[in-house]
């Protein structure tokens, strides 16, 4: 009897030991699974929304190898708890359901990757009112739908809406057709959540701010306005990585401020008056950065300024004509075509290896689409002291330049055809970089753009390119970098009759066929 | 090896010869169908984004009654029932080991518990086709969600079986099987909060972030995220308990 229960006992205390054991070691398992070194992640959600770009990745690890380091995100969203009470509030709600929801993954995977060095909080007012205002205070958010980003002690606010997303926003004045027809409603383009926030992380991460001059008064597109020919983006952008942007009416001004880090052109119309010229060429003599972006104007003939003076000086001609080039004939693959509007677009593929903006755009592959482009060439004796490289942006070896015609009218037209010659094609460069020598100091720099690709039509192709030509020549090489891919939203569309079908399919077809099997299999098992 | 075959092989035909599962599955089905067709209904009203599609049809609602209930009842009479009837006597004196009676018992329910949910992937084949929605609608959280509810299942499962070898009781078996993946589902949430700040702290917030498998179904598989950490937690559990269902057998033999 008492042998019994030794036994039982041991066999207790050995099945007791036994499985303490094999939870420590699940434990243990658990815990050291979720290193960085030990995990992997992988992302087979829809455009890989979870995957950040390599760029961001590097600086999330980055922060972590610092150690000292502390990057904290807060969200602020409204709370989406009352009931929509119209088909249009349901509309917005889940618009901006679907933003706070990105926002949520995104972060996610910010706070995966920067493991320790990273914290996301979530402040939700619902849950927990007294701290939600405190973080609010703390942080100076004054709006719901933010993200504070928080480095250290330097912070900034992103808001989900303008920053983080692309919303079409409908003409407020739009009223409901009289047939019923609803006024039109937001609609989610894209989400761009990864650019804001990676940005505005680097822009933590230097110290200083540097100006970006805007030189006006030249008939160029406007900085502030929306439209498609507009540089409101591309400012944005600048500020969004901590550069302060500033206009100049430079022939008013007579001269470039002692604080400007980059002189900026954008698609001057207008060629720059000969104290105007000066005033630049003194400023790059004494280690300024310009960048001059020319584009083409088929009307009027005059809004198409060689800035000959500058460019003189700089050691390179701008051209007058504009750059066509041959496009892929859709029913020949592999073969040139004209003829078409298309000819004004340039693929540019030959990007400078050597140039660290280009670089990186070439080892991302991300090609510039530029359009109404003209030719930059070297002069053939640069000024002492000058030194030109042509190859920062090149077409494709099909360019020609094409010459305005007169139309029946005598009124300027476009000619789309490729001409017959095969001498007049080449690969045609609109990108160059001019180097100052400054005895006295840093070296003057100006980059010329000859096409048009950095206003609003062309940021989300070219935004890369624009910002690490600014960052680079702001002297802030560790933002030279390429940014994350932007996630589109593709609306669900389904007609009512698409609708009912997948109801018959759903509801009537599944349930329905496993019933029939289940009776089949049922039957012939009591048969057999 | 063949005693698990041919446990696996035996358990298989009794499940697909048993009314139970195809009155499981009809239930299921229909439930689903009605919440699917809804939420199609309601996002293209709203003209919501497509590649939510993926995960809404992953988690709805139903989802919950497969994993809390499904497991409990697919296991509840793998030991339970043999106990009853006395038959684990006999299959205890024979040849086999405890383990691969339990792993085959374990995998028959296992494979069925997938094959519950595979007429998911095939349906939103259908759903792709031209004659339903034509949508592009994405297949990656679809694929990665059906994995991480077999993971779950594996775990809820192995833990169905260690109820069901603790008692003759079934319906004591699947309550308690039931309980448990209710505290599973329900429990960690509610520990970081009886926690609270120190819910945020090493290593209390990791084992509750590891242990958080709705969060982990909701956030990161049926998004087509996988992330190796969290199948630590899935296959450490099916182990740790199946290797509890072998001993608690094994105990019979000290009795």
């Amino acid at each position: 009897m008492a042998m019994t229960r030794a036994r039982r006992l041991l066999g207790r205390l050995h099945l007791w030991f036994a499985s303490l054991v094999v939870l420590a070691i699940w434990i243990l398992a658990m815990l050291l699974a979720v290193r960085p070194g030990m995990k992997a992640l992988f992302d087979f959600s829809p455009q890989a929304r979870f995957s950040v770009s390599p760029a961001t990745a590097e600086l999330l690890a980055g922060l972590g190898r610092g150690g000292a380091r502390q990057l904290e995100l807060h969200t602020f969203f409204e709370p989406l708890n009352e009931t929509p009470r119209t088909a249009d509030e349901a509309h917005v709600r889940q618009l901006r359901q679907r933003l706070q929801v990105l926002t949520r993954d995104l972060l996610q995977r910010y706070q995966y990757l920067g493991g320790e060095a990273v914290k996301v909080v979530h402040h939700d007012l619902l849950r927990d009112v007294a701290g939600t205002r405190a973080a609010a205070t703390a942080f100076q958010v004054q709006t719901p739908n933010v993200v504070v980003v928080q480095l250290d002690r330097r912070s900034k606010i992103l808001s989900v809406d303008y920053d983080l997303a692309d919303i079409d926003i409908p003409d407020p004045q739009r009223q409901p057709t009289p047939g019923g027809q609803r006024a039109a409603l937001p609609v989610l383009r894209d989400f761009k959540g990864e650019e804001a926030i990676s940005s505005a992380i680097k822009s933590l991460l230097v110290e200083g701010t540097p100006t970006v001059y805007f030189v006006t008064g030249l008939a160029e597109p406007s900085l502030r306005d929306g439209t498609a020919d507009a540089y409101s983006e591309l400012v944005h952008a600048l500020e969004q990585e901590g550069l302060r942007c500033q206009t100049l009416d430079l022939e008013r001004v007579g001269s470039v401020p002692e604080d400007a880090t980059v002189l900026a052109l954008m698609e001057p119309r207008r060629e720059l008056s000969q104290h105007a010229s000066d005033a630049v060429l003194a400023y790059l003599r004494r280690g300024g950065r310009l960048l001059l972006n020319v584009s083409y104007w088929l009307v009027p003939e005059d809004w198409n300024p060689t800035f000959g003076r500058l460019g003189a000086a700089l050691g390179l001609a701008i051209g007058e004509d504009v750059v066509y080039h041959l496009v892929e004939d859709p029913a020949r693959p592999g073969t040139g075509m004209s003829g078409v509007p298309a000819v004004q677009n340039l693929r540019i593929t030959e990007l400078s290896p050597a140039h660290p903006v280009t670089r990186q755009l070439l080892r991302a592959g991300r090609v510039p689409e530029l359009k109404a482009g003209r030719e930059v060439q070297a002069l053939a004796r640069p000024p002492e002291g000058v030194s030109v490289d042509t190859t920062l942006l090149r077409t494709r070896p099909f360019a020609w330049l094409a010459r305005r015609t007169a139309g029946p009218g005598g009124e300027p037209e476009a000619n789309f055809f490729s001409p017959p010659d095969r001498e007049a094609y080449a690969s045609r460069s609109v990108g160059a970089v001019a180097t100052l020598a400054n005895p006295a100091g840093r070296e003057g720099v100006a980059v010329i753009i000859s096409a048009a690709g950095f206003n609003n039509a062309g940021m989300k192709v070219n935004g890369d390119l624009a910002l690490n030509l600014f960052q680079w020549l702001a002297e802030r090489k560790e933002l030279v970098s390429v940014r994350g891919e932007r996630y589109v939203a593709r609306k669900l569309d389904a007609t009512a009759q698409q609708i009912e079908r997948t109801g018959w399919l759903l509801i009537g077809g599944v349930p329905g066929l496993l019933l029939l099997t289940g009776i089949v299999v049922l039957w012939r098992r009591s048969r057999a | 090896m063949s005693t698990i075959l041919t446990t696996l092989a035996k358990e298989l035909m009794s499940y697909f010869f048993s009314p139970v599962a195809y009155v499981i599955a009809v239930l299921f089905y229909l439930f689903r169908g009605l919440e699917v067709h809804g939420q199609v209904r309601a996002m293209a009203a709203l003209g919501a984004d497509r590649d939510l599609f993926s995960t809404v049809y992953m988690i709805s609602p139903s989802s919950n009654f497969m994993v809390v209930l499904v497991p409990a009842i697919l296991t509840m009479r793998c030991f339970a029932e043999e106990r009853r009837s006395g038959s684990l006597e006999v299959l205890m004196t024979a040849p086999v080991r405890e383990r691969e009676v339990v792993l085959g018992k374990w995998l028959a329910a296992l494979v069925f518990f997938a094959v519950l949910w595979l007429p998911t992937l095939p349906l939103l084949l259908l759903l792709n086709s031209e004659f339903f929605l034509a949508q592009d609608l994405p297949y990656g959280p679809v694929l990665t969600g059906y994995l991480g509810l077999t993971l779950l299942g594996a775990f809820l499962l192995a833990v169905g079986c260690w109820t069901s070898s603790l008692t003759d009781n079934q319906l004591l078996a699947s309550l308690t099987a039931m309980l448990f993946n209710t505290a599973l589902l329900v429990g960690p949430d509610m520990l970081g909060q009886q926690l609270g700040a120190q819910a945020q702290e090493w290593p209390w917030h990791v084992l509750l972030d590891q242990t958080r498998v709705r969060d982990h179904l909701v956030s990161w598989f049926c998004r087509g995220l996988v992330d190796t950490a969290q199948l630590t937690f899935y296959l450490g559990g099916a182990v740790f308990f199946l290797f509890l269902t072998t001993k608690s057998l094994e105990a019979r033999r000290w009795r």
